[in-house]
């Protein structure tokens, strides 16, 4: 009898628990979000434009909002997460040099919601949803907007060599994407132009980033893409030097050095966001997807805006037609594989 | 510009700013301290010269700025060195430290951004064209057209090394290194010469950094100085302080740098980084056979 009574004691706080769990369960809390990264804010490009939006659905929504900056320090990653799954319901984390943790952490609180940007992060419970960024789509771009520039003796300075330039910030797989997606670009225009490459093994240095690109335009380049953060700004100073060309990345850098920043590869951090909430919002949200963001969803794309109208129209409409034909599926561009 | 001449005019622009800070390196070689801190100097100086370019809209007094700038610097290796006597070494590390923190701190205040600061406001050190030179083809492309601060290097290096051979100043600078004790009993304070060895060594070093953010790109970011600080340390020590041994150093540094980038036409990018180490090494090598064959003698 005893026994029985402790049993169903036991049954009845069980039943309880549960029961009152459930609710939660079904629909989690999301009032309280975090944008949690391993850089720091203010770099005119890829973080500021997550906070960006973190901005807007702040306006949107009511919620309330937090930024955990880890500033490149590997010793704040934990703390920081940690902070950020103490307080917050959804995470929205660019998560380069701490995907473990987030694997670790997204599996031991599998009620919060993990957002990654930018690269694929994938934990055993599968709770983490990943945003993918297609460079490739945006770089193939560049590279035919490059490729053009350069067979059009008709732009003042353009030389007859077919030959176009990039210079990366360090040799790793995102930067080689950028590079293959660019000379891909190129060679669809004409498959004779040649893509001469430099790497500075540096971020910060613009006296180096300004060098590289002279030696490129001493060797016959006409237009110089930049991938190299900071450093590139080296770059697009070369080209206002030179009276040639370059084009941007991140961020819209057209007007940095008007009329010689032809173009601009951007990739929109705070789109993914404002776009993701959104669905957790209205119910559609589902754990542990890989979203791409090509140019389809205008998460990359080339933009010309404040260019000071230097390339001919037809450079702008032909770029403007293959962005279509990517989209609709018609134009395949190949993705980079290390 | 084809490739050579724009090899050997890389060459010069990145020499520049070594050489300007080896030769205040050289200065306090000379008088015996062990300073390490270039690196944090041009970096206050570069700061600094584009802070003093965009509020005045002119290049002189963002020369003026940046000298400023790298002489707080050397203040504070006075205050901590000379006067309270701490170890050179760490006094060293910790202003290199503290540069660093100092204007990215203020960059992000003063202008609310990170990474790296551009603006139209900041006016450029201009290019000089020396006249009937600069139509002579190659050489004058070589000769004429480069920035103010190349020729003020170059002017530096000879007045460097008149200073320490020929004056009384370098004669006591020389003994404030090589026997102070004695310095001192003849009536002259070592430590005072050793102020004014890193006073100098500051308006060289800051007029190094002018040239990293006012010439050759007209911009500030975070940590730009990018260990150029260090490379004029190895030159100093390489050459034991000799100003021409540095020019020619400083000249082979900026050579290679731009070789590397270079070669990277045919070889993979991680071993063309190591071409600016291998060529100290093996001027390293040299030096020190040359060394002992004088002793031999």
């Amino acid at each position: 009898m005893k026994k029985l009574v402790m049993l169903l004691t036991v049954l009845t706080i069980i039943a309880v628990v549960v029961a009152g769990c459930t609710p939660k369960a079904a629909e989690p809390a999301t009032t309280k979000v975090v944008y949690l990264i391993n850089g720091s804010l203010g770099d005119n490009a890829f973080y500021d434009s997550g906070q960006l939006g973190m901005d807007k659905i702040k306006s949107q929504y009511g919620v309330e909002i937090r930024t955990i900056e880890c500033g490149y320090d590997a010793a704040q990653y934990e703390p920081s997460i940690e902070a950020a799954v103490g307080y917050a319901d959804v995470i929205f984390v660019i998560s380069y040099g701490f995907e473990d943790l987030v694997k670790e952490y997204a599996d031991k609180y599998p009620e919060k919601i993990f957002v990654n940007l930018d690269t694929v992060v994938q934990n055993t419970k599968n709770t983490i949803t990943s945003v993918d960024y297609i460079e490739e789509e945006s770089a193939f771009l560049a590279g035919v907007v490059a490729g053009m520039l350069t067979l059009d003796t008709s732009i003042p300075n353009v030389n007859a060599d077919k030959v176009i330039g990039a210079v990366g910030g360090d040799q790793d797989p995102v930067i080689d994407a950028f590079m293959f997606a660019y000379e891909n670009g190129a060679k669809f225009i004409d498959p004779e132009i040649v893509m001469e490459r430099k790497y500075l093994g540096d971020w910060v240095d613009t006296a180096k980033g300004k060098q590289a690109t002279l030696q490129l335009y001493d060797t016959g380049s006409d237009i110089v893409f930049q991938i190299a953060a900071a450093a590139g700004m080296g770059v697009l100073q070369a080209s206002g030097e030179r009276n040639l060309y370059s084009i941007g990345v991140d961020t819209n850098q057209n007007a940095l050095v008007p009329g010689h920043v032809v173009a601009s590869d951007t990739k929109d951090i705070g789109l993914a966001i404002t776009n993701i909430y959104a669905t957790i919002k209205d119910g559609t949200y589902k754990p542990g997807q890989v979203l791409n963001y090509g140019l389809a969803t205008k998460g990359v794309d080339v933009v010309f805006e404040g260019n000071g109208n230097v390339l001919p129209q037809a450079i702008v409409d032909k770029v403007n037609e293959l962005r279509q034909q990517i989209i609709d599926g018609t134009l395949k561009v190949e993705i980079y594989k290390p | 510009m084809n490739i050579i001449t724009g090899l050997i005019n890389g060459m010069i622009t990145s020499a520049t700013p070594i050489l300007l800070a080896a030769l205040g390196g050289s200065l306090t070689y000379y008088a015996g301290i062990f300073n390490i801190a270039m690196e944090g100097m041009m970096l206050s100086g570069a700061f600094f010269g584009m802070l003093g370019s965009y509020y005045f809209h002119s290049w002189p007094m963002g020369i003026l700025f940046a000298i400023l700038g790298a002489i707080l610097m050397a203040l504070i290796f006075i205050l901590f060195a000379v006067v309270l006597k701490m170890d050179e070494f760490i006094t060293g590390i910790g202003l290199n430290l503290f540069s660093v923190g100092v204007t990215t701190y203020m960059l992000r205040q003063i202008f609310k951004v990170k990474g790296a600061f551009a603006s139209p406001e900041i006016v450029p050190i201009p290019k000089i064209d020396i006249p009937w030179i600069k139509d002579i083809p190659v050489v004058g492309e070589i000769i004429s057209g480069q920035n103010l601060i190349v020729y003020i290097a170059l002017l530096a290096t000879i007045v460097v090394s008149y200073l320490v051979f020929k004056t009384r100043f370098g004669l006591r600078l020389r003994a404030a290194g090589y026997n102070r004790t004695s310095l001192d009993t003849s009536g002259v304070s070592a430590n005072r010469i050793r102020v004014w060895s890193l006073i100098l060594c500051g308006v060289l070093c800051g007029l190094a950094g002018s040239f990293l953010s006012l010439g050759y790109v007209t911009l500030f970011s975070e940590g730009m100085s990018a260990g150029r600080g260090w490379i004029s340390l190895a030159a100093v020590i390489l050459v034991s302080g000799n100003p021409t041994g540095i020019a020619l150093i400083s000249l082979l540094f900026g050579f290679t740098d731009g070789l590397g980038l270079f070669m990277q036409r045919s070889l993979p990018s991680q071993f063309t980084s190591m071409v600016p180490y291998v060529a100290t090494l093996v001027a390293l090598f040299v030096y020190s056979v040359r060394l002992k064959k004088k002793q031999k003698i």
